[in-house]
């Protein structure tokens, strides 16, 4: 019966005329999770999903999901992540020795789908947690002395196709005027390079700040007129991107409440320091000074929370919908047609009350491409 | 150009002999198209080979609303897009053929992702029987141990 069905459809349909770059375009344009099932639904489909061209397309196409981890240690699923697809509110759960090597209290960053697991005695990871690959690095020290602080980001520059981590090292002695050492590491290159004293580094992480090959922060430095910093992975230098018009020195004092993003592909500035109304900035040139656009005015909300907490804004969702989180455990979703908050919910979020989020695009770029020359582990499934 | 045409219009005739008088404007939203008439190897009419009259009017269609509409809101087309390639399979797949081989790009992309939308959330199972049930027969046996390789969970 079976056999008759199909035999019938062979006469309707001619799918098999379909060239291999049409149905490239076709499964470009799916989730992670049915990508999955595509893998095993044919070789041809199989060697064109594992194919980098496919990696680089789908990468462009997917949307950002939100990587959170739990906050708390002794939580049973504290060594789990958890990425959601916030448009079709799908997730997909990793897990230490599954997808990673281990995960205990590093912090974790996430570039084009690789994850960067880095904390102060462990030595530095770099996964895919979709292909379950991982390389280990080199552990750095700097002077062999133990630094007081060390904060680890990792990048992509898109023009040499290369990936990196960078680190620095905050010793006490150059606490007062602000300093700190870095070096670098290129995967694929396979040791540190020492870069020396480096004019800025990294404070406060933001959910999402990595747009034209360079991560960005804030500084709050009273007195020092550069407000948006950034760190440019492919020339390897420190730059001060221009503020919006509105957010210069003599606003500095309110300066807790702004916060750096990438909103529509463009980096942002959300102003959160106003109790009656919040401002979202868009510089649609990157780098130009005049392009900064004011596009929304968020006031006079219902279902917004108290003054003090702290929102993050993450994404901008197909149908115009700000998504936002609040207080690093709450997402919130808010409808300018409407002009109201309300709270989103997701399965299994609620119950870890706090996490840290960062963004995180689930991708088959593999580290066998990336890291050519690096001694690649595969975790058994 | 023949004196019965107005400035600015080509004919397309389809791979069965059918004609259709268009704005050059429409026409050459197609790549393929913009390329022959820009080298100046068009005549008044242009052949569409491998594309029937049926498949090629719903093209037409498709790039007239687009060229139309540009002032538009982007909703309404997007409305328009996903109740246009709302069709059969069969249908389906004869416009990838028609929008790949004349290089309509949007059309393409509004396509691709209907059969993208098509596929989401599916199973494997399904997914062979859906768009690959003609392999059932290779499946079963040169696939067999592929089959085994993905009995594994990826889940």
């Amino acid at each position: 019966m079976m056999n008759q069905i199909i035999w019938k459809k062979k006469k309707q349909y001619t799918p098999e005329k379909l060239p291999t770059q049409i149905i490239v375009e076709i499964l470009s344009r799916l989730p992670i999770k049915t990508l999955f099932h595509c893998l095993l639904v044919c070789k041809d489909w199989f060697f064109s999903i594992s194919d980098p061209y496919f990696a680089k397309l789908h990468l462009s196409r997917s949307p950002i999901s939100l990587l959170i981890k739990p906050i708390y240690r002794n939580h049973p699923e504290s060594t789990q992540l958890r990425s959601i697809d916030l448009q079709c509110e799908t997730q997909l759960k990793f897990s230490s020795k599954i997808n990673f090597p281990i995960l205990e209290h590093q912090t974790v960053t996430s570039c084009n789908g690789l994850l960067c697991l880095s904390c102060i005695s462990n030595p530095i990871y770099v996964c895919n947690p979709i292909l379950g690959e991982y390389i280990t690095l080199p552990i750095s020290t700097y002077d062999g002395k133990q630094p007081h602080r060390t904060i680890t980001a990792f990048g992509f520059s898109p023009l040499t196709n290369q990936y990196k981590v960078i680190q620095f090292f905050v010793y006490r002695v150059f606490d007062p005027i602000n300093q700190a050492k870095a070096m670098i590491y290129t995967i694929g290159e396979g040791s540190w390079r020492d870069i020396g004293i480096v004019p800025y580094y990294l404070i406060n992480r933001s959910v999402n700040s990595f747009v034209n090959g360079a991560l960005h922060w804030l500084t709050f430095t009273q007195n020092s007129p550069d407000f948006i910093r950034c760190f440019d992975f492919g020339s390897e230098q420190f730059r001060v991107v221009p503020e919006p018009p509105e957010c210069g020195l003599p606003r500095k004092n309110f300066m807790g409440f702004v916060r750096v993003g990438v909103l529509r592909d463009s980096l942002s500035i959300s102003d959160f320091s106003n109790p009656f109304h919040w401002d979202i900035w868009i510089m649609k040139d990157y780098g130009i000074k005049e392009s900064w656009s004011k596009e929304f005015v968020i006031g006079n909300v219902t279902g917004m929370r108290g003054y003090g907490d702290y929102y993050e804004t993450i994404m901008i969702l197909k149908n115009g919908e700000i998504l936002m989180l609040v207080n690093k455990g709450v997402l919130v979703l808010y409808s300018p047609k409407e002009g109201r908050v309300e709270k989103l919910n997701i399965d299994g979020i609620n119950i870890n009350p706090a996490f840290y989020g960062t963004a995180h695009m689930p991708s088959f770029v593999s580290l066998k491409d990336v890291a050519k020359g690096e001694s690649l582990k595969k975790l058994s499934r | 150009m023949s004196s019965s045409l107005e400035k600015n219009m080509l004919i397309l005739r389809s791979s069965d002999g059918e004609e259709f008088i268009v704005p050059e404007v429409v026409a050459v939203m197609s790549k393929a198209i913009k390329n022959m008439v820009e080298d100046e190897c068009a005549s008044n009419t242009i052949p569409v080979p491998n594309v029937d009259a049926n498949i090629l009017a719903m093209v037409i269609e498709f790039c007239k609303k687009h060229d139309e509409s540009e002032a538009e809101a982007a909703s309404d087309l997007k409305t328009f897009d996903s109740e246009f390639v709302n069709r059969g399979q069969e249908a389906l797949y004869d416009l990838i053929t028609a929008a790949n081989f004349r290089d309509v790009k949007e059309l393409l992309d509004a396509l691709c992702q209907n059969v993208a939308e098509m596929i989401k959330g599916k199973s494997v199972h399904h997914i062979r029987i859906q768009f690959l049930g003609y392999q059932l027969f290779e499946i079963l046996t040169s696939n067999f141990i592929w089959n085994i390789w993905c009995d594994r969970d990826f889940d």
